[in-house]
């Protein structure tokens, strides 16, 4: 085999500075992070949908969505929880501190090829959001290249809801449909929303399937539970798009372990229509 | 015209390959093992009749098993400043004595190291790696080569084919344009003759058509089957460790408050932990799931996507498996049945 190969460290991270900490949630956070590249701040481009890999120095690399929209140019925002060795690191750094990031990898939800000029549906639950987040900002940002926007989002209790600050700006902006949810018992005194799970909700909204486009985002027991909702709903399942987020190491089609059936999420997804889901074993 | 090594010759070849400042790799004893090694002295080669399979394959030379693939220091206000791993410093390497199903492993893990994003600390090894191999002239216990579609003489992956004649003697085929250079650079040590004297090559019946494996498991992803042979499985990876062509890794981080490096190791799918999300939620949660993706990624993904199985039919998972679990054996069950 000859290989014509230019040697570049694939595995070379970016630097990346932490601009500002968010607070989401107990355990959840969001970073904001500025490229230190002079020129990768003003070239990178990546597509909602895409994920990367985020690393602290001496702890390794964890694998998150994109979580800011694509229109917004020079940073890049994941939001995480703490549960491991590298998110408890990153959960330690502080502002004006380094973290690597690798990517953008992956494909991305359709907006331009597809969704665009259609009506769409978000659905996120729990940290899930994340990355139908980056998709709601891209869309918002052009707003006027979309028809009716629905956002429903679910956490399991009010205090675990992430990007409390933007689900109140979205429920106050004209022209969206915006509905939030708790878990039975998640709900404090005077919550402002509907209490039952995420897909009892859907299917009370019943978010019209007319020249609509649904893009969700959950653990995968809420994806599981979501589908059936929005098959019966009559979203077709070519229009019907989610996110699959198995554990990855490398991000790049090498490592070997996130594959559903044949495909790896990192390069064929992460981002699968209803009608591929249906074609993969359920190894998610 | 056809061309011919001693054994003595042979010996001779690894001896001016490390004199020309090759890393020469053969099979050699470490303790009462036979191991792939970078050899120091040709003496440590052994001889072709001294083994059948060496303990692992040669994989590590190429894909090591543990590899810093990023080294950083600390620098001023705690900013990293990355010290780029060497990307071409390595010798050229030769590999001596190497069965054909080994050899054969290349081609296959070129495909995965290779396709869209091309892993530099991989190729920097692969292609300035040489291989000339040896026909077996006996099969030994677990070997099912001519199972999985290849021979006790396949070529794939050689630069060089040796097979034994009489006489202590190797009839050289020169496979690649390495090959041929290899072969005049140290042209002293081979002979011309007329014509291939007879070999010896060591005849192995199938076990099983090949070809009806990837039909079967087309079809049947959830079958009982899978938990019948994986019930004993033990998850211990000694099948993928030992495998020329599992690839599979991890990354890891080791540092310190001066620096650290980024680790790439290997990694194997039979680990509860390959799979295992931060939530806890574990795709492929038990044991038989696991054997049963060793299986696909084997026998059904990688072919549909790079168009080569990813077994070359050594044997070494059936014969070094700590439970007896025999792929050859599962392989036969498959094949055995009705898609």
């Amino acid at each position: 085999m000859s290989m014509t190969a230019t040697l570049t460290n694939i595995y070379a991270p970016y630097l990346m500075t932490v601009d500002e900490i968010i607070d989401e949630a107990p355990g959840i956070r969001t970073l904001k992070l500025a490229f230190q590249d002079e020129a990768v701040r003003k070239d990178f481009a990546f597509r909602a949908g895409q994920f990367g890999l985020y690393s602290v120095f001496g702890a390794g690399e964890c694998v998150f969505c994109i979580a800011s929209g694509a229109t917004r140019k020079g940073y890049l925002e994941c939001s995480f929880q703490k549960v491991g060795r590298v998110t408890n690191a990153l959960r330690d750094v502080e502002v004006g501190d380094t973290v690597g990031f690798r990517g953008p990898y992956g494909n991305h939800f359709p907006l331009d090829e597809k969704i665009k000029g259609h009506n769409v549906v978000f659905i996120g639950m729990g940290i899930g959001l994340a990355p139908v987040r980056s998709v709601i900002w891209t869309c918002l940002d052009e707003r006027k290249q979309y028809k009716d926007v629905t956002i429903i989002y679910g956490a399991r209790s009010a205090d675990l809801m992430v990007y409390k600050r933007e689900l109140a700006e979205w429920a106050k902006t004209p022209g969206i449909k915006f509905v939030k949810t708790v878990d039975p018992g998640g709900n404090p005194p005077g919550w402002d929303g509907e209490v039952g799970f995420v897909p009892t909700i859907v299917e009370r909204a019943a978010p019209s399937p007319e020249d609509a486009y649904a893009i969700l985002c959950g653990p995968p027991i809420g994806i599981k539970f979501t589908l059936p909702v929005l098959l019966k709903l009559g979203f077709p399942p070519e229009r019907i798009y989610t996110t699959l987020e198995n554990r990855m190491k490398c991000g790049i089609g090498k490592c070997g372990r996130c594959n559903v059936g044949g495909k790896y999420v990192c390069k064929e997804g992460p981002v699968f229509t209803a009608a591929e889901m249906k074609e993969l074993p359920a190894e998610y | 015209m056809a061309t011919i090594i001693t054994a003595e010759n042979l010996k001779q070849l690894a001896r001016e390959m490390l004199k020309a400042g090759y890393r020469v790799i053969a099979p050699a004893k470490q303790a009462d093992l036979v191991v792939f090694k970078a050899i120091k002295d040709a003496q440590e080669m052994l001889p072709e009749s001294e083994y059948i399979l060496p303990q692992a394959s040669f994989k590590e030379f190429v894909f090591p098993r543990c590899e810093c693939i990023l080294r950083y220091r600390f620098g001023e206000g705690g900013k990293p400043v990355f010290e780029s791993p060497n990307l071409d410093g390595e010798p050229p390497q030769a590999v001596i004595g190497c069965r054909p199903c080994d050899a054969a492993s290349l081609p296959i893990l070129d495909k995965i190291f290779g396709w869209d994003y091309v892993d530099p600390f991989y190729f920097k090894r692969r292609e300035k790696t040489a291989v000339i191999s040896v026909a077996c002239s006996r099969a030994g216990e677990g070997c099912f080569c001519t199972s999985a579609g290849y021979a006790p003489d396949s070529t794939a992956g050689s630069d060089i084919l040796l097979k034994k004649c009489a006489g202590g003697k190797y009839a050289a085929e020169v496979l690649s344009d390495k090959g041929r250079q290899l072969a005049e650079k140290f042209g002293s040590l081979f002979e011309k003759v007329e014509a291939t004297p007879p070999v010896e090559v060591a005849g192995l019946n199938p076990a099983f058509d090949v070809e009806k494996i990837k039909p079967w498991l087309d079809k049947h992803f959830d079958d009982p089957l899978w938990l019948e042979i994986a019930a004993r499985c033990m998850g211990c990876g000694t099948c993928a460790y030992g495998c020329p062509t599992c690839h599979c890794f991890d990354m890891v981080d080791e540092g310190d408050l001066a620096g650290g490096c980024r680790l790439k190791n290997w990694d194997t799918c039979s680990s509860a932990l390959f799979t295992k999300h931060g939530s806890g939620h574990n795709p492929r949660s038990s044991q038989e799931q696991r054997y049963r993706q060793r299986v696909l990624h084997k026998f059904k993904y990688y072919l549909e996507k790079f168009g080569l199985r990813a077994c070359v039919g050594c044997g070494r998972c059936t014969a070094r498996c700590p439970v007896n679990l025999d792929l050859r054996g599962v392989l036969q069950t498959i094949a055995g049945k009705q898609a």
